[in-house]
């Protein structure tokens, strides 16, 4: 197996500095070597493949560490990583979850269109959510999104699972690319007002009836009253769906105790601030 | 670039770092350990704290954090 040089070379090395002649019936088995202090000897077999190191058992020699670490070093400046072993498992499962097909065309759509830091919080998100697809664990990687991005970290990854950027957002380029007054900031503004703001956002999409949309709206504004926002901004995009977005203003238009805003209006696309 | 066969833990963090030269201060910040002021840094220019520290890798023994987007830029590297 290819695999098995490296380590071999490796043992053959640890030999010459670690007293491990009772394993040389493993030489060749041996494919993993994980230095340790959480067992109690110098070294320990896990089944026949690994060697579990303990360095603060080994009383090393001046010239036994410092072949110790050139072991380390070589194993460096043949091109290999050397990894805690917690992080090993992460960074396959990421390597394999890097965008590919459809979401690499998605992140490629995007790289022109949105700021930097929008499409590096946006492929992450979508490798998070195919990690999670698959059933692997992405709290982590959650979190770290979240940690780099404060202010839309956490919203990007919710709106990617939901499908925004593969839906919404493209077609809310696709509406104001033709506008006159049309610029690439001027969409990143918009995305970026609707992912920051999007605890308090309702889109009014194809798949629900107005009345399914106006009764979403309502429970979501007496959620917000509760925690003190009187904010909620409804997004439509496509005729069909300004339509529906209008018929719902108009039921607030009636209702005297809410102020309706509407900064972003054209036959394809509107944005209306309800303010109660 | 591939992920070697000799690993480490939590537990031996120390001991790798002293083979490379470096502890970690009073702080938990890597530093040279000829120099407690000197930090360690990543390529990109971070101090790294010995919880966010996964590994090292080439150009000139290049600390590595364990955040996803630094395990992502290592990954894309990968064979």
């Amino acid at each position: 197996m290819a695999e098995d040089k490296p380590a071999l070379r490796i043992f053959e090395k640890l030999r010459k500095i670690i007293d491990i002649k009772n394993l040389l019936k493993f030489e060749g088995k041996l494919v993993l070597f994980d230095f340790s202090r959480n067992i109690e000897n110098k070294y320990q077999l896990e089944g026949d493949k690994k060697l579990i190191i303990n360095p603060s058992k080994l009383g090393l020699t001046d010239d036994k560490k410092k072949a110790l670490a050139e072991l380390f070093s070589s194993e460096i400046k043949d091109g290999n990583v050397i990894l805690q072993k917690e992080y090993i498992q992460e960074t396959r499962d990421l390597k394999q979850n890097i965008p590919t097909g459809e979401d690499k065309v998605l992140l490629d759509f995007y790289k022109d269109k949105l700021k930097p830091e929008y499409v590096d919080a946006l492929e992450i998100c979508l490798m998070i959510r195919t990690m999670s697809k698959k059933g692997i664990d992405i709290d982590k990687n959650k979190r770290d999104v979240i940690k780099k991005y404060p202010k839309f970290g956490r919203n990007i990854c919710n709106m990617v699972s939901a499908d925004y950027f593969h839906n919404h957002f493209k077609e809310l380029y696709e509406h104001m690319k033709d506008d006159n007054d049309f610029t690439v900031e001027l969409y990143q503004q918009k995305v970026e007002r609707i992912v920051i703001s999007l605890p308090y956002t309702v889109f009014i999409n194809s798949k629900s009836t107005s009345e399914e949309k106006l009764k979403e709206i309502v429970y979501k504004m007496e959620k917000l009253k509760k925690y003190g926002t009187g904010r909620l901004i409804i997004h439509g995009l496509g005729t069909l769906n300004v339509n529906k977005s209008e018929e719902i203003i108009k039921y607030f238009e009636k209702d005297s105790s809410v102020d309706i805003e509407i900064p972003d209006k054209s036959k394809t696309y509107i944005t209306a601030i309800l303010k109660f | 670039m591939k992920i070697s066969c000799m690993s480490f833990d939590e537990s031996a963090k120390a001991d790798i770092l002293e083979l490379f030269g470096k502890k970690i201060d009073k702080e938990g910040f890597i530093v040279e350990k000829d120099d407690e002021n000197q930090k360690v840094l990543t390529k990109e220019g971070e101090e790294i704290h010995n919880k966010e520290w996964a590994g090292i890798v080439k150009s000139s023994e290049a600390f590595l954090k364990s955040d996803t987007f630094s395990l992502v830029k290592l990954a894309k590297k990968l064979q």
